[in-house]
């Protein structure tokens, strides 16, 4: 089988130039995602809210069953008509067109992690255990901060594993974007690849270099899951 | 010093407390004992606001609180006056020993580090933890736990501990360290404390006032030696017996 | 701001659901392809050939680390490549489903041998040893004690697998394939973008619900082979065999 390694030398260092793109979307998803999705988890651990519970159980059923690309195209579609009708009735001096991409991207792509990681987070509270919590309200520590020197800690910890699946979900995702025209990873080598028809190539490159971010994010988490084992939940 | 009336309290449709009252004095040990279901631990999860009663007041001191209608600050007010000491141990997972006892100093009662950190070396000291300061609960055993659980309540200066069954999920070999440590706060240090617990031996020999509950009132109470060798009531004198016979069937 | 007209997406709705049966189709051949081979793979992960193993972990770990989309595209430009190389055979007129299947099957391989080691692993060895204790064949006591629990245990990983299938192979439209996602690219261009509401709300319903059908259906059978139904059905069966023979029959089967 003979493949155009010339091509794949080049194709390489031309998809080095998406890498910071898909660092830079995969970063900002999980800033904005991580903290939502918590207080989320949060609010969904208490024990009379009802209707909130319905809401967001309808949330992240609609996300879990939609695909991707679907959710994409609606969201896509949607987000300019949105900001242009409040931008019009507030006037505000804002070009809708002028947005970049990318931030369609980071916004998409967090309406689907916040639904994914609020399960994630509040299985994570579940395996803390109640007792916990308790105990740090009995030790005189308001409800905050129980919450934040106490249970979150642990959760954490506990959802390591968890979280580093959804961290690799979220790269393998972002390939995605180069249907609205952000250039990544993938949108690079495809326009390349186009011109000189090294389709096979060019994606081995791109599988390559997925394959290496993952496998370095599970390196990370599993350095940092060492460092939490001793933080272990006591049955 | 510490006193409810008519505390009362349902879970759904069960009325686990029907309307019970209990007196504490300063340096008083109560054993609250009875069946499994009789409301005793929900009695004490009621004193420090675990659970909310449906009824009742406590006076604390000098304030009185309407159980119920506790306000934000009441509550705090107990939470800093008591101590509570579970029996599942409860400590902080991903805190070292010294750390589980010095949180609630700062975070709760607002002392200063360096100040609390003495208080948690002296309070691991008096129940023989400080040589493991550093380790996290999960390299520690049950009884060693739990130990450190006391040192986290008796850092605090506490006006009264609440124990809640701190025994009862422990090996039969570690048990012994726990109700050790229980015996010298009450001996030595004039600790008030209120202890749900089967234990029998401890309630014979450090309670000063022991309580009966069953099916959520009190049916009897008196001092130890009464109680145990005069108890009034058929239903008491059943219980005993029942434990007594478990005592004496150790093969 | 934008319309959502009830009557056309009503219309959408027939036109996008006859291409359902290729979004299924796909989703069993994958799901066939997954549970075959991922069994094999699974008994490698387990078993104490060490190049086997080690084949097995890293192409778990590469499957679990590579987009979808990028395995569709490789498949569908690479495989006809090297067929043609080594075999000497063109599949150009092939239908893209197929390469669909194969990519989705390639990474369900993956994803199932993980599920099902998983569930195997799970399923307490002590059942095993008993089993062969007391006069099951190693192969028996697989069938009747390990299998069925190791079956009930894994189902709902299985459902949440096929979920990800589905939501995986709508990817299949931009290398042509015209199933539901792809017939819905299809009339959104057809439409000039007009009624491209419609279109796609319609489809993420029909998406969103065949994914609760999935959940619901797959709650089903667990519950059918759940320990709890096992007890019950024997209550029943007890009292009626009781109630027999109070009446005098025969009972049967006792």
């Amino acid at each position: 089988m003979v493949l155009d390694f010339g091509f794949m030398k080049s194709s390489f260092f031309l998809a080095l130039r998406g890498i910071p793109v898909t660092l830079f979307i995969t970063v900002m998803t999980l800033l904005i995602s991580i903290p939502i999705a918590f207080a989320i988890a949060v609010a969904r651990a208490g024990k009379k809210r009802k209707t909130l519970n319905l809401l967001f159980s309808v949330y992240v059923s609609a996300v879990r069953g939609t695909p991707v690309i679907v959710q994409i195209l609606i969201i896509y579609t949607m987000l300019p008509d949105l900001l242009k009708f409040i931008i019009e009735k507030l006037a505000l001096p804002f070009n809708v067109y002028a947005i970049n991409n990318i931030f369609y991207a980071i916004l998409i792509f967090s309406f689907s992690m916040i639904a994914f990681l609020s399960e994630v987070f509040r299985a994570g509270l579940r395996a803390v255990g109640r007792g916990q919590y308790e105990a740090a309200l009995a030790a005189g520590l308001s409800g905050f901060r129980a919450y934040t020197r106490i249970i979150a800690p642990q959760a954490f910890s506990a959802v390591l594993p968890v979280l580093c699946t959804s961290v690799n979900n979220l790269i393998k995702t972002s390939s995605l974007c180069f249907a609205i025209a952000v250039n990544e990873i993938t949108g690079i080598i495809r326009v390349a690849a186009s011109r000189n028809l090294h389709f096979v190539e060019g994606f081995l490159v791109i599988a390559a270099i997925y394959v290496i971010i993952c496998m370095a994010v599970e390196l990370c988490f599993k350095i940092l899951e060492n460092k939490a084992k001793v933080h272990r939940v006591s049955a | 010093m510490l006193e409810l009336t008519g505390v009362c309290k349902f879970f759904g449709k069960n009325e686990i407390l029907k309307g019970v009252n209990l007196k504490v004095d300063s340096g008083d040990v109560v054993v609250i004992l009875g069946p499994s279901g009789s409301g005793k631990t929900t009695l004490l999860r009621c004193i420090n606001f675990l659970e909310i009663a449906d009824k009742g007041t406590m006076v604390f001191g000098d304030k009185t609180i309407q159980l119920r209608r506790a306000k934000k600050s009441e509550v705090a007010f107990v939470r800093k006056k008591t101590s509570f000491v579970f029996q599942n141990y409860n400590l902080f997972n991903n805190k070292t020993a010294l750390e589980n006892v010095t949180e609630g100093l700062i975070y709760g009662r607002k002392i200063p580090a360096k100040e609390a950190r003495d208080i948690g070396v002296k309070a691991l000291e008096k129940v023989g933890m400080l040589d493991r300061s550093d380790f996290y609960p999960s390299q520690l055993s049950g009884g060693q736990q739990q130990r450190v659980g006391i040192a986290r309540a008796i850092a605090g200066n506490p006006d009264v501990i609440l124990f809640d069954e701190p025994t009862s999920a422990l090996d039969p070999e570690l048990i012994g360290e726990v109700l050790g440590i229980m015996k010298k706060l009450a001996a030595k240090e004039g600790t008030t404390m209120i202890v749900v617990t089967h234990e029998m031996s401890f309630a014979q020999s450090v309670a000063t006032k022991v309580i009966f509950m069953d099916s959520g009132v009190i049916l009897e109470e008196g001092e130890p030696r009464e109680f145990f060798v005069h108890p009034r009531h058929e239903r008491t004198k059943q219980f005993l017996r029942s434990i007594l016979y478990e005592t004496e069937y150790n093969i | 701001m934008f319309r959502y007209r009830l009557d056309v997406a009503w219309e959408y709705l027939f036109k996008l659901l006859p291409y359902l049966s290729v979004t299924l189709f796909y989703m069993g051949g994958a799901l066939t392809i997954g549970i075959v081979f991922g069994a094999f793979m699974a008994m490698m992960k387990l078993g104490k050939n060490r190049p086997l193993k080690y084949f097995a972990i890293g192409y778990t770990a590469v499957m679990r680390s590579l987009p979808p989309i990028i395995l569709i595209f490789l498949v569908y430009h690479g495989v006809p490549l090297a067929v043609r190389r080594m075999f000497q055979v063109n599949l150009s007129g092939m239908n893209t489903v197929y390469f669909v299947i194969l990519a989705l099957g390639l990474s369900s391989v993956a994803t199932l041998s993980e599920i099902m080691k998983s569930a195997y692993l799970s399923v307490s060895g002590g059942q095993y040893e008993a089993a062969v204790s007391n006069g099951f064949t190693p192969f028996q006591a697989f069938r009747r004690i390990m299998f069925p629990q190791a079956l009930r245990v894994s189902i709902p990983n299985l459902s949440s697998a096929l979920i990800i299938l589905m939501k995986e192979g709508s990817l299949g439209y931009t290398i042509g394939l015209i199933d539901i996602m792809g017939r819905a690219d299809l009339l959104n261009s057809t439409s000039y973008g007009n009624d491209i509401y419609e279109i796609f709300f319609t489809l993420a319903a029909i998406y969103w619900l065949a994914s609760i059908l999935i959940d619901g259906g797959c709650h089903f059978i667990e519950n059918r082979l759940s320990l709890e139904r096992k007890i019950e059905l024997n209550e029943i069966k007890k009292a009626g065999m009781i109630a027999a023979a109070e009446q005098g029959g025969i009972v049967r089967g006792s």
